[in-house]
């Protein structure tokens, strides 16, 4: 981890057209919203528009909801999808921007980065950022 | 698993160290004592071009946050990094990887039975 971007690629063999469209559908967002076995998501809706909100509503196997909410920053079919994710208990102002490219194999890369303190990182980048600070964290650990 | 769904014995630890951190006068204030070690609060107000006092604001809320911490030493106050908040972010970041390593493997598992039940069909090759 060098700073607070998360970014990671995925290849699904799923035509670029149906991966982009299961974002935005709230019966597919509901089967691959669970990070994990038993979790389930009774609520899903969305308002796939720039600046509409969806809400993604999960349940722990031990009956624990965790709302997830958002706005669409980016909607741009096939390529390009992006929004604000807020769960109640994290920190708020996180943006993930998801990029869709066609495989030669007719499957799609997907690139899923997720941003925290966007605004401040793209006005302070040259100062202060994470790197110098976590490369000592690596050196120390 | 879940994000942040029962996260440390104190509530929003993570979430003070992220605000104590969004500040980039405080990262890079983090940045000077990762690089050089402990240091001086005049010894860290001479490297930026603001005052002391607004200095001392800075590290106390960095201390808030558990990201250092203060000794004194010879009439000085020597401030001193925490490392143990960072690796808690960098595990939190593992394990939100993670969870989205595995929503992309369900998508991909979704599409799938999506194909197979044939309500979409012709989008594909």
């Amino acid at each position: 981890m060098t700073d607070l971007t998360l970014d990671l690629t995925h290849d699904l063999p799923h035509a670029r057209d149906r991966v982009f469209d299961a974002w935005l559908n709230p019966k597919m967002l509901a089967k691959f919203m669970t990070p994990q076995a038993g979790m389930t998501v009774p609520e899903a809706t969305c308002d796939p528009r720039v600046g509409g909100r969806f809400r993604i509503l999960m349940r722990a196997p031990n009956g624990v909801e965790i709302p997830h909410e958002g706005t669409y920053q980016t909607l741009e079919r096939p390529e390009t999808l992006s929004f604000t994710w807020n769960s109640h208990n994290s920190v708020d102002d996180s943006v993930v921007t998801l990029d869709f490219a066609a495989l030669e194999t007719g499957g799609t890369r997907v690139r899923l980065r997720q941003v925290r303190f966007a605004s401040e990182q793209a006005r302070n980048d040259h100062i202060g950022g994470w790197t110098g600070i976590l490369a000592a964290l690596d050196t120390a650990l | 698993m879940v994000e942040r769904q029962k996260p440390n014995p104190r509530p929003d630890l993570l979430g003070d160290i992220l605000k104590a951190a969004s500040d980039p006068t405080r990262r890079a204030i983090l940045t000077v004592l990762a690089q050089e070690g402990p240091t001086t609060v005049t010894g860290i107000a001479g490297r930026f071009d603001i005052s002391l006092n607004s200095v001392s604001k800075h590290i106390k809320a960095l201390e808030n946050a558990g990201l250092v911490t203060r000794r004194l030493e010879w009439r000085e106050h020597l401030i001193e990094l925490r490392l143990e908040p960072l690796s808690q972010i960098d595990h939190w970041f593992a394990e939100l990887r993670s969870i989205w390593a595995l929503r992309l493997e369900a998508l991909d598992t979704a599409l799938t039975e999506e194909h197979d039940d044939g309500p979409d069909t012709g989008s594909d090759p």
